[in-house]
């Protein structure tokens, strides 16, 4: 910082940005590249995170001064780096899970009284499912009876 | 801080600052932080503040880090979540994104303005700061509004998946959205030191470490923004 000029800063710094912008739009292009298939998807995937890992980079290196600091304090700023390379580990994992072997199915008193299942019934009786599902367990059998009803 | 210019010689530019090693030492009185245009601190050793400042930041992102783990690991495992990009707008976040990028590029641009004294151009440049963090604030309000109307989302209810979807999702954006609110607050107090004339020596240390924060939150937005909108 001390061997750069005002002029100079300005600049590295607006060009990191442009960097940046052009980065995150790439990012978002790539979301909209059809990626249903099984080997594209993994790869569209990782590429979204590996450019989104250089962003925040980028940020650390130029914006937070990394590049003129001592070697100890890139390492105490590079610690955590451990965890995100343990979640984009886990997220690269995904694809290759069976979705029935980890299907956790979702407590029932919380997803039935959303909107979906009420206004397919005509929107009718919002309050009366509301209530049930959040009146403890006689009122979640009577809800339950009621959802038989409906159908 | 505008009286240590006076009160200690020996910090600054005096010409045998540099040939001590600890000049305070030799007063046996305080002589304020660690300056930045000292020779002995700057380029070389970190002050205090920033120190305690990037362990904060460490355990701070330690907290994100496990965040964005759980939310992975839950989405992994329910089958039913739903695409994010079909429920969250993507375009909204793109522009929150761009903002909070421009917010950070206009603080640096701050600390170099303060490091040649040019007073006006850094409040105005901290103003712009202090406003980017603000838009991002009522987009996020708007976002949540929005969502809260369109898919019924709170946090325990979904009306388009997995309830555990809007959890996961308002917790940690809310988490980040926290951050932005402090970083505007801190950034707000700067703001008013730089109008009190607190950095017109060209000590740009306060506006750093207060950088250092703000710059943080811009890094995990660019992390949530991609684990939550895009993938």
């Amino acid at each position: 910082m001390a061997d750069l000029s005002y002029s100079e800063k300005v600049k590295l710094y607006i060009k990191v940005a442009v960097v940046l912008g052009v980065i995150t739009v790439v990012e978002v292009a790539l979301t909209f590249l059809p990626h249903a298939t099984q080997p594209m998807k993994t790869i569209v995937t990782m590429g979204i995170v590996a450019l989104s890992c250089s962003k925040a980079f980028f940020v650390a290196y130029y914006y937070m001064h990394l590049n003129h600091e001592k070697r100890w304090t890139k390492i105490v700023a590079g610690i955590p780096v451990i965890m995100l390379v343990y979640t984009a580990a886990l997220i690269a994992d995904m694809p290759y899970r069976p979705e029935s072997a980890y299907a956790v199915e979702a407590p029932r008193a919380l997803v039935y009284p959303t909107t979906s299942i009420i206004e397919a019934q005509g929107g009718a009786h919002h309050g009366e499912a509301h209530e049930a599902a959040v009146g403890g367990p006689e009122a979640e059998l009577e809800f339950e009876e009621k959802l038989g009803e409906w159908e | 801080m505008s009286s240590t210019t006076t009160t200690h010689p020996t910090a600054g530019h005096s010409p045998d600052s540099a040939n001590h090693d600890h000049p305070d030492d030799h007063h046996g009185e305080y002589a304020g932080p660690p300056r930045a245009r000292d020779p002995d601190v700057f380029g070389k050793k970190a002050s205090h503040g920033k120190v305690g400042m990037w362990l904060y930041l460490m355990t701070d992102a330690m907290t994100f880090a496990g965040f964005l783990l759980g939310y992975a690991l839950l989405r992994v495992r329910i089958a039913d979540w739903p695409k994010p990009s079909d429920i969250l707008g993507l375009s909204l976040a793109t522009i929150m994104t761009t903002i909070l990028i421009i917010s950070s590029v206009t603080l640096v641009i701050a600390q170099a303005k303060c490091e040649i004294k040019d007073r006006k151009g850094m409040i105005k440049y901290l103003i712009f700061t202090i406003i980017g963090g603000a838009l991002f604030l009522g987009l996020q309000a708007y976002e949540y509004n929005h969502l809260a109307h369109a898919f019924h989302m709170s946090l325990s209810n979904f009306g388009g998946g997995h309830p555990l979807f809007a959890s996961t999702f308002f917790v940690i954006t809310g988490f980040h959205g926290l951050h932005v609110l402090c970083g505007a607050i801190y950034l707000t107090v700067i703001l008013g030191r730089a109008i009190a004339g607190k950095y017109d020596n060209g000590n740009s240390q306060e506006i750093e470490i207060a950088g250092l924060f703000w710059h943080f939150v811009d890094l995990v937005w660019i992390l949530v923004f991609t684990f939550m909108y895009l993938i």
